[in-house]
């Protein structure tokens, strides 16, 4: 067991560094967080400078952790223009591959994905939004809620509901590619999120939108199985994100350290000081491990679920504790400084794409099945 | 007062802080606490609450004062912060400086007032420095929280260590971020002023002894932070459903609501069933109200899920808040260092 990169992969992470220092720089961080817009310049450069290549997986994965690390609004912006991408690349047909990933994937579109609705939260086989066939068309209704991207979005892959769910709520569900520019489509801007706000988020609503029969990925019905398939490679990235985000803080608490033992105050380096350095090293070092270990599985067509769950749940706490701990140590300048982004950015972790509840269940349930307990 | 006396005052405090906060509640983390808000919270006696009578204030006792920041911080911790601001950093500071105008015009909410504290407040590496030249006192604070305020009190002069109140030509510099109490103003604050009063050369001990005396305050406050964030996850988890349930109806949502709201009633009842909390008491509750509002407003964001991440719900302000309250008042190796040494009566935790 090798836990080194191969030289090629270091050499891209330089890269990404380099590109992520030079254009995250701290004024725009602070701008976007303000005015709560999205950084569609840092996109296009980070697609020109070769830094979001979706065949190559790890060099993405470590563009995650990298930007996240310098800023995590910026960061996560910069890297989230193909969210979802893995629903059409993995279900969808040859024609839609063409039509919407090889845009995607060049820089020249951006995407989003659509499951949660108003109330809805984690219970996916819950939602309402539906999508009557009617000729050689679908008629959608309903609304989604929470939808990163939702309001800058070309195309939208979308869970809806195409037949009742006969006893089991997770059967008629389908997943349909949706034109956000389609009649009867509305994106509402959510403002006033607590971090992150350099993302675009937004609620959509649904009056009467038609799409083609051709727009279904995949089999209709098995959208719900679409989603969780989708949510074991997503949430590798948001483990990715927390990484990026814990390292980032640890970064904060070293300089902090290092400056104020330069200016002789020894307080700042002192035992108890050490120990929580330690600590939040520990932490960091643990959701590497983890994030690499699904993403290891995952790269390798073999994901693990219980691995998956584990890295996202690990590494956001990771990303709220170190954040917390620096802003305990740094005090008044943690407060007056990027890190007090970094406390408000992180907790979203333990939320979006399975909230930290969610991934124990899974976790749980998995392994006692797993043990033939259930 | 007695115990009636004080039931009384803190259903006024809870009915005031939900008749005039609560609606405000996004204004105020938007625009600032507001003229309307200082003027009724002025007319309440909550702005001069511990200031004397005679010196236009209310002149109420520790329990009262305490009563009336814990039910202000419960909806709006900036409200409560702006109280603490007058009543336990300037006054105390101010208090022998014999400017009874100035002192008046804060009890009552016609002066603006703030102390720049970063000499005090741990982890502060780049203080800005006060000069006195030509009758003029001129530099940059950083970091002060309520920078809108016309009135100041800070360190300054060849010392670094000499006490002044500044009356006239402040204005605000560069704005900070501002993680918490964004009803109060975070910025640097730019001093050139020819109307100020030295308070004396002692100033750093006094100001220091005057944070060391806040341990009740910030727990009242911290007390009441997680009081209102606790309340909004028991009703929002009351109606709000997931998997077809309740969220309440959940164990772990439940569970750990319930353990956290044990925790306050605890620590509410160390707080105020007790009349003579002595210096280790005092400083005990600071530590474990401080961490339970840090925790509280954690999981109390958690439980709304998605909405909770959102200012309109009202419960990620109180996550900001507990945060900014722990970074601007409790100094960890200070207040470790003086409960180490409460705890073995004497010299400990020094290596």
């Amino acid at each position: 067991m090798d836990f080194d990169f191969p030289e090629e992969l270091a050499e891209t992470r330089k890269k990404i560094r380099e590109f992520g220092l030079r254009e995250l720089t701290p004024e725009l961080a602070e701008k976007y967080d303000r005015e709560e817009k999205y950084p569609n310049e840092i996109r296009k450069k980070a697609f020109e400078a070769g830094i979001i290549n979706y065949e190559n997986p790890w060099g993405m994965l470590m563009a995650i952790e990298e930007l996240c690390r310098i800023d995590p609004g910026l960061g996560i912006s910069a890297t989230v223009s193909l969210f979802g991408e893995e629903v059409i690349m993995l279900f969808g047909t040859e024609e839609q591959k063409q039509k919407y990933l090889t845009r995607v994937n060049s820089g020249e579109l951006i995407m989003g994905l659509a499951v949660t609705e108003p109330g809805g939260g984690s219970d996916v086989a819950g939602i309402k939004t539906t999508a009557t066939r009617s000729g050689d068309k679908f008629i959608i209704n309903g609304a989604k809620m929470f939808i990163t991207n939702g309001q800058i979005a070309d195309f939208i892959v979308m869970l809806v509901r195409t037949s009742p769910p006969n006893g089991k709520r997770h059967h008629g569900l389908s997943t349909v590619i949706v034109d956000t520019k389609a009649k009867g489509f509305t994106a509402n801007k959510l403002e006033g999120k607590l971090g992150v706000r350099a993302t675009n988020t937004a609620e959509l609503v649904l009056n009467n939108v038609e799409i083609p029969v051709e727009n279904l990925v995949g089999p209709e019905g098995k959208g719900f199985y679409h989603i969780m398939t989708f949510f074991n490679i997503s949430r590798v990235y948001v483990a990715a994100q927390g990484l990026g985000i814990a390292q980032g803080a640890l970064d904060r608490m070293l300089q902090y350290i290092k400056k104020a033992s330069a200016l002789g105050i020894a307080e700042a380096n002192s035992e108890s000081s050490q120990f929580i350095l330690a600590e939040v090293a520990a932490k960091v070092e643990a959701a590497r491990l983890l994030t690499y270990k699904a993403a290891s599985f995952l790269f390798q067509f073999k994901p693990d679920p219980i691995i998956t769950s584990i890295a996202k749940w690990h590494a956001a706490e990771a990303a709220v504790f170190a954040a917390e701990k620096a802003m305990e140590l740094t005090g008044t300048t943690g407060i007056t400084s990027d890190l007090e982004r970094f406390y408000r950015d992180a907790k979203i972790l333990e939320i979006w794409e399975g909230t930290s509840e969610v991934e124990k269940l899974i976790i749980a349930r998995m392994l006692t099945k797993e043990d033939g307990t259930q | 007062m007695i115990n009636e006396e004080y039931r009384i005052l803190g259903d006024t405090v809870k009915e005031f802080s939900e008749k005039n906060l609560e609606g405000s509640s996004l204004k105020i983390e938007r625009g600032g606490l507001g003229d309307d808000i200082i003027t009724k919270m002025a007319a309440q006696g909550f702005l001069g609450a511990k200031i004397p009578a005679d010196l236009g204030g209310s002149g109420i006792d520790e329990k009262g004062y305490l009563i009336i920041l814990e039910n202000l911080a419960r909806v709006s911790p900036s409200a409560a912060l702006k109280v603490l601001i007058n009543n336990s950093l300037f006054y105390p500071l101010v208090s022998e400086s014999g400017d009874t105008g100035t002192i008046e015009g804060v009890a009552g909410g016609k002066v603006n007032a703030t102390v720049a504290m970063e000499e005090v407040q741990e982890g502060y590496l780049e203080s800005g420095k006060l000069s006195v030249s030509g009758g003029r006192l001129t530099g940059t604070k950083i970091g002060v929280i309520n920078s809108d305020a016309t009135v100041v009190v800070a360190l300054g002069g060849e010392s670094g260590k000499e006490l002044f109140l500044i009356k006239n030509g402040i204005s605000k510099g560069r704005s900070n971020p501002s993680l918490g109490f964004r009803g109060l103003t975070l910025s640097q604050l730019v001093v050139d002023s020819d109307d100020y009063i030295s308070l004396g050369s002692e100033g750093l001990d006094r100001m220091t002894k005057v944070m060391d005396s806040l341990d009740l305050e910030i727990s009242a406050i911290a007390i009441g932070i997680s009081e209102g964030s606790l309340n909004k996850a028991i009703e929002y988890t009351k109606v709000r459903s997931t998997f077809e349930h309740l969220l309440k109806d959940y164990e772990p949502v439940a569970f750990s609501l319930a353990h956290l709201n044990s925790e306050i009633e605890g620590l509410r009842s160390f707080l105020f069933d007790r009349d003579d909390l002595n210096a280790k008491e005092r400083l005990e509750l600071k530590f474990l109200s401080v961490d339970l509002a840090k925790r509280c407003t954690k999981q109390a964001l958690q439980s709304h899920g998605g909405y909770g991440y959102l200012q309109d719900f009202g419960v990620e302000k109180f996550y900001r808040d507990a945060m900014a309250l722990s970074s601007l008042f409790f100094r960890r190796e200070r207040d470790n260092r003086r409960l180490a040494e409460e705890v073995f009566q004497g010299k400990a935790g020094f290596i």
